[in-house]
């Protein structure tokens, strides 16, 4: 199928870009890299009236690390993220997860705000995001605020996003040297969205584990997490995952039941756990 | 066994690599118009009334519905038609019901395709719903709504086959093992989708018609019959084709449709599909699920099979019958001496795309139960499912080997060939052992067989015409098409071979109904049986009409000469001054040899008196399994075939190896699933998967070659050899992986695809066994 | 919409509605149909095309955001009548049979070659080419064409 008809605008400018989407409002709709929008326009599943294309806004694909933090700019592709020397050295989780992303056709386009934004529970750069505590920086017209990445996504598909708002940067706090980190997961094939992901990182007692593809939004286990963690064997870990994971309302589809999915959470997280605790 | 291999790169690759290939899409047309179809967004309705008003006031050029199709109720013309069909044909366009999701309802031409779509989705259809019927057993409930007049409990057709007295051999059965298999629904994935641009000349009174097709002449009788056009004034091209693999082997209302738009509006149109339609509208397949029994004696030698095949053959009989019903229930004894079996074949409606064929087209569906069942029937018995085959196998000594089941019209038969020998070649190739690995991290390794027989060629003949030019050059007219397996290249070679000539000389071209007055094309592994007999026919008489000439020429014996590279020489070696140009232009009117032919040329039409050769395969497929997740990797895979005499074994392999990977990817991961209201959930390729390249393993080939005479050249079908024992090759596997437990599987191996979950389902009843020990 | 872009090195001005996708320009109004599409939702990897060097899927760019841009198709592949290496590694390798999804692979691998960064193993091999639909081939031989010339 083809797109159904739309205007497109090219800010040149963040400024410009901002009062056409203060403008434009619920018509509007930003197009970064397009690999998630394009295809449900193809399929006229979503008709903006206008598109406003950040292809040509400067000042919003840059990888930058500065005060103890990674800041990624909104329009950082796929591909660049990958060929970063910062993020690896910064964020050797988020390099560990990358490679799980898309093709290279799309990794080309795809950008690390349009990933964020588009908000699919499955997807590898919102897990990692939300994993890594990272804060998004979403800008209007009328300013900035800060977002956790914790506590932007609302829902599958559906972030606090203001409709005249847009992530112009992502700011990781670096992790230490010692960190030790793990990506983990289960797709049906190579480069499609994950069944079930799992990411995990330990900076001395500090744990977090995070995951994808269970509930409609990622999130960070409550019960594996921080200091808790100290002096407990992998099978208690284990206990206390399986435990949370009965109070979580599990998402099932066509290629995963909710079961399965909850199953798979569980395999996971302990393969992560062996790769980050153990010596 | 083997002879030197025979390899030609092919001949078609550098148009496909440089971009200048004509596929449908690529043909544009002065004045051409574009049309999309309206079709169905709900699987069972009454149409109460269809209002295009809208669309043609802001700008179609035409909306077509059943109602301005003057031979919408003109029957189809069709190749073949099984006996226990009880109608349920689908028209051109609906006329008050529509029946599955993506059902054409209307047709919409505009400028280009963009607009088309623009419009069509003014087209106001107001649908009446009627409950949709999601599966054949629901179907076939008391009191459910019937598809079609006269499909009695929603039964489209229904038949049996027999051979002995099943009932008493089974009763009498030392051992008898009984499951349940699932074949699921999928579909070809051409990757170029349907299409056409038709072109109707009122002038000229001609309809030319480019197409993505793989049966150029049954489309051409279909177009020529329903649109009153005479056959000859009707022309249909299909010179590139985007993979066929069974989806194109038929003519669908699309053309019909957008050809007679084109006459109405004076204008071409073209009509691609795009690969949503493609997902719901081009025929799906597969679908089968089979009740399966086998008897044997306390040796292991089977006595007897029953069986129950219930086919989802989806809302209409569409016009190919219930051919993969009929394929599946001949084959389903497989490559063994079984001397009772009785199988009883039910094909029944539901609110579904209709079904047709897929490469294998029945066979793929027969073999995965009854070699998943042999190897649980070896594993009761305590026996290596090596040694049930071999026990079992036809062997050469007992061909030719008729097992009494009847394909598409024609007794199973198999001619030649050593079938034992083959699985002992893989099992010996291969690797294969019947012990199981497990790794350090706890995965378990495990191979797994399955043997095949493949029954190629099937609709009886095929023609082609060779002719010699005036500066000595060949072209080779055939009746086929090709949608990639390298006819251009291997109907060369059989030419060169035959005739004489360089294979540089040589020029093929086909998939164009004006080259010949009719022809077939390529389905049913029959490029080579058919078409190439045919181009061989032809060579040889070709060749015997130049000896004869050039004897004269020569005031030689014709069998003392003999032609090479294009030139006359003496059998006795030496080599004369005529040449193939010198012979055409003698021949020619006005020349000193013409005889009142118009050129140096023969044509042949090759037809069999055992329409059909059989081949066998065997598949050994090592897995590593996680048994904690059921997912799995196939890290080794052998494919053992027949090819017979390969006239190009690049070629040979590249349908082998390529059939493999098509058929490891839909045992893993294709599947059209539907929900409880008949909507199509799997709808894009983001969700009804195909094999990439990461999950594919390595294949592996050992070939043997036992030369046929069912055909002159000696050739087996190898278009679906590679495909039909991989499932069950896999799910083998995966249960010895499993610790080959005395598990009845049902549901999650014995469902294809073989999806994670299933296994892991799988692996789960396996250790709940072993718990109970 | 006014834009414009080279194509092959060939200067090309459109004037086109921005829902025009980049596939279709190239296809319909360029004329260059070497360029396949078979999903239009960035999934099988046919309309695989090099945009500044990058490859990008063509059904998911609208033409007009190609403004400016350097693209090359399939087309440019073959200089002065010969084949390109990749190519001619695909010809020698049987790494096609219907040729549909050809053009894509290609351009994927043009892109990676000029960076010097073709797979040199079959499991890089196999992973670079999972943006990739094949239908006919089962991908073996085109595994063995790009490690022919990477290597």
């Amino acid at each position: 199928m083809k797109p159904a008809p739309f205007t497109l605008v090219r800010p040149q400018s963040l400024e410009e870009a901002l009062s056409l989407l203060a403008e434009h409002g619920e018509e509007g709709k930003i197009i970064a890299g397009g690999q998630s929008l394009v295809p449900v326009m193809n399929l006229r599943m979503a008709q903006p009236e206008i598109l406003i294309d950040l292809n040509r806004v400067d000042g919003l694909a840059g990888i930058a690390f500065e005060g103890g933090r990674l800041r990624l700019g909104g329009m950082v592709r796929q591909a660049a993220l990958i060929e970063s020397a910062l993020v690896r050295l910064h964020a050797p989780l988020l390099a560990k997860a990358l490679p799980n992303i898309g093709h290279v056709q799309t990794r080309s386009r795809g950008t690390i705000g349009g990933s964020l934004a588009h908000a699919d529970p499955s997807a590898e750069l919102p897990l990692v995001m939300v994993a890594l505590d990272a804060e998004l920086v979403l800008a209007s017209a009328a300013g900035r605020r800060i977002v956790p990445a914790r506590g932007f996504f609302l829902d599958a598909m559906e972030t606090v996003l203001q409709p005249d708002e847009m992530i112009v940067e992502i700011s990781v706090p670096a992790s230490p040297p010692d960190t030790r980190c793990c990506f983990r997961e289960l797709a049906r094939r190579r480069g499609d969205f994950a069944i079930v992901a799992v990411a995990a990182q330990r900076t001395g007692e500090q744990l977090v584990v995070a995951l994808g593809g269970v509930e409609t939004v990622p999130f960070v286990s409550t019960r594996l997490n921080g200091e808790t963690v100290r002096g407990r064997s992998r099978d208690e870990l284990g206990a206390m995952f399986a435990e949370e994971m009965t109070g979580r309302h599990v998402m099932g589809d066509l290629h995963a039941s909710a079961d399965y999915r909850a199953h798979l959470a569980g395999v996971l997280v302990e393969e992560c756990l062996r790769e980050v605790l153990e010596p | 066994m083997t002879a030197a291999k025979s390899v030609q790169l092919r001949r078609e690759d550098e148009r496909l690599l440089t971009g200048k290939a004509r596929f449908v899409d690529n043909i544009h047309l002065d004045r051409m118009v574009h049309g999309v179809f309206v079709r169905s967004p709900v699987a069972h309705a009454m149409i109460g009334s269809i209002d295009a008003s809208k669309a043609l006031e802001a700008g179609a050029l035409c909306v077509l519905t059943a109602r301005d199709l003057p031979f919408n109720d003109r029957p189809w013309v069709v190749r073949y038609w099984h006996h226990s069909i009880r109608g349920g044909m689908p028209t051109f366009l609906p006329v008050d019901r529509v029946r599955y999701v993506g059902e054409p309802v209307a047709f919409v031409v505009a400028a280009n395709r963009y607009v088309a779509e623009d419009l069509a989705a003014l087209v106001e259809v107001d649908y009446q719903p009627l409950p949709p019927i999601a599966t054949p057993e629901d179907a076939m409930k008391e009191g459910v709504v019937r598809l079609h007049p006269d499909w009695e409990n929603n039964v489209a057709a229904t038949y049996s086959q027999a051979n002995g007295d099943a009932k008493s051999a089974m009763k009498e059965a030392g051992h008898r093992i009984r499951r349940r298999f699932s074949f699921g629904r999928q579909t070809p994935i051409t990757m170029e989708t349907r299409g056409i641009v038709a072109d109707f000349d009122a002038t000229r009174g001609t309809l030319t018609a480019w197409m993505s097709t793989q049966a150029h002449y049954n489309v051409r009788q279909n177009l020529s019959t329903l649109l009153d056009v005479p056959e000859y004034q009707v022309r249909v091209i299909a010179e590139d084709v985007g993979g066929g693999f069974g989806a194109k082997s038929r003519t669908y209302p699309e053309e019909i449709v957008a050809s007679h738009a084109s006459r109405l509006l004076g204008r071409p149109v073209k009509w691609i599909e795009d690969r949503f339609e493609n997902l719901q509208a081009t025929t799906h397949s597969r679908a089968i699920d089979v009740d399966l029994e086998l008897g044997c004696d306390g040796e292991g030698h089977l006595t007897a099979l029953k069986a129950v095949l219930t086919l989802d053959v989806g809302a209409y009989v569409f016009t190919s019958g219930v051919t993969t019903s009929e394929v599946a229930c001949a084959h389903m004894c497989n490559g063994y001496r079984i001397p009772n079996f009785e199988v009883v074949v039910r094909c029944v409606g539901t609110n579904k795309t209709p079904i047709a064929t897929y490469r294998g087209a029945g066979q793929p569906e027969a073999c995965f139960p009854t070699e998943c069942l042999m190897d649980a029937l070896a594993n009761e018995l305590g026996l290596s499912p090596v040694e049930l085959r071999r026990r079992n196998l036809v062997r050469p000594r007992d061909m030719p080997y008729e097992p009494g089941s009847l394909m598409v019209g024609t007794r199973v038969h198999f001619e030649s060939g050593d079938f034992p020998a083959m699985l002992d070649l893989v099992v010996a190739e291969s690797g294969y052992t019947e012990e199981r690995e497990v790794t350090a991290e706890g995965e378990h390794c495990a191979w797994g067989l399955a043997c095949g027989i493949e029954g190629g060629g099937v609709v009886n003949f095929e023609t082609a015409l060779v002719r010699v030019d005036l500066s000595g050059n060949v072209t080779i007219f055939s009746g086929m098409t090709t949608q990639g397996q390298g006819q251009v290249t291997a109907y060369a070679q059989v030419c060169a071979e035959t005739l004489g000539v360089e294979f540089d000389r040589i020029t093929v071209f086909m998939g164009d109904t004006q080259l010949m007055a009719f022809g077939r094309g390529a389905f049913a592994s029959r490029g080579a049986i058919f078409g190439g007999n045919s181009v061989l026919g032809a060579s040889q008489e070709l060749r015997r009409k130049i000896l004869e000439y050039a004897a004269i020429l020569l005031q030689e014996k014709p069998a003392d000469l003999t032609i090479r590279n294009g030139r006359i020489w003496t059998v006795a070696g030496r080599e004369t001054d005529i040449d193939l140009a010198r012979i055409a232009q003698s021949v020619l009117p006005g020349g000193p040899l013409h005889a009142g032919e118009q050129a140096l040329e023969a044509q042949f039409l090759y037809k069999a008196d055992r329409p059909v050769t059989y081949g066998m395969s065997a598949h050994a497929a090592k897995v590593k399994l996680d048994p904690r997740t059921g997912f799995f990797e196939i890290v080794d895979y052998m494919v053992g075939h027949d090819a017979g005499r390969a006239i190009n074994h690049m070629i040979v392999e590249g349908q082998i190896v390529g059939g493999a990977a098509d058929g490891i990817g839909g045992a893993l991961f294709s599947e059209l699933i539907y929900d409880e209201e008949g909507q199509l959930l799997t709808g894009s390729l983001a969700d009804y998967l195909v094999a990439t390249a990461p999950e594919l393993p390595r294949i592996r080939l050992a070939e043997m070659e036992t030369v046929p005479g069912t055909n002159p050249l000696g050739v087996r079908g190898i278009g679906e050899g590679g495909l039909i024992p991989a499932a069950p090759a896999i799910a083998n596997a995966l249960a010895r992986a499993m610790g080959s437990p005395d598990v009845n599987f049902e549901g999650s191996l014995y469902k294809v695809p073989l999806k994670q979950e299933r296994v892991f389902q799988a692996c789960r009843l396996a250790e709940r066994q072993k718990a109970r020990g | 919409m006014r834009f414009s872009c080279r194509i092959n090195g060939v200067a090309y001005e459109g004037d086109v509605e921005p829902r025009l996708l980049l596939a279709d320009f190239i296809r319909h109004e360029a004329r260059l149909t070497g360029t396949n599409v078979g999903c239009e939702m960035g999934v099988c990897g046919a309309c695989t095309v090099m945009a500044d060097g990058e490859p990008v899927r063509s059904c998911l760019m609208f033409a007009v955001q190609a403004d400016g841009m350097d693209i090359r198709t399939v087309e440019s592949l073959a200089e002065n009548g010969s084949l390109s290496p990749m190519q001619e590694s695909f010809h020698k390798h049987h790494a096609l049979q219907c040729g549909f999804c050809s053009p894509g692979f290609l351009m994927t691998l043009e892109s990676l070659a000029r960076k010097g960064a073709l797979p040199k193993d079959e499991e890089d091999a196999r992973e670079v080419l999972s943006g990739n639909i094949c239908r006919c081939t089962g991908y073996q031989n085109i595994v063995d064409a790009v490690l022919a010339v990477s290597r």
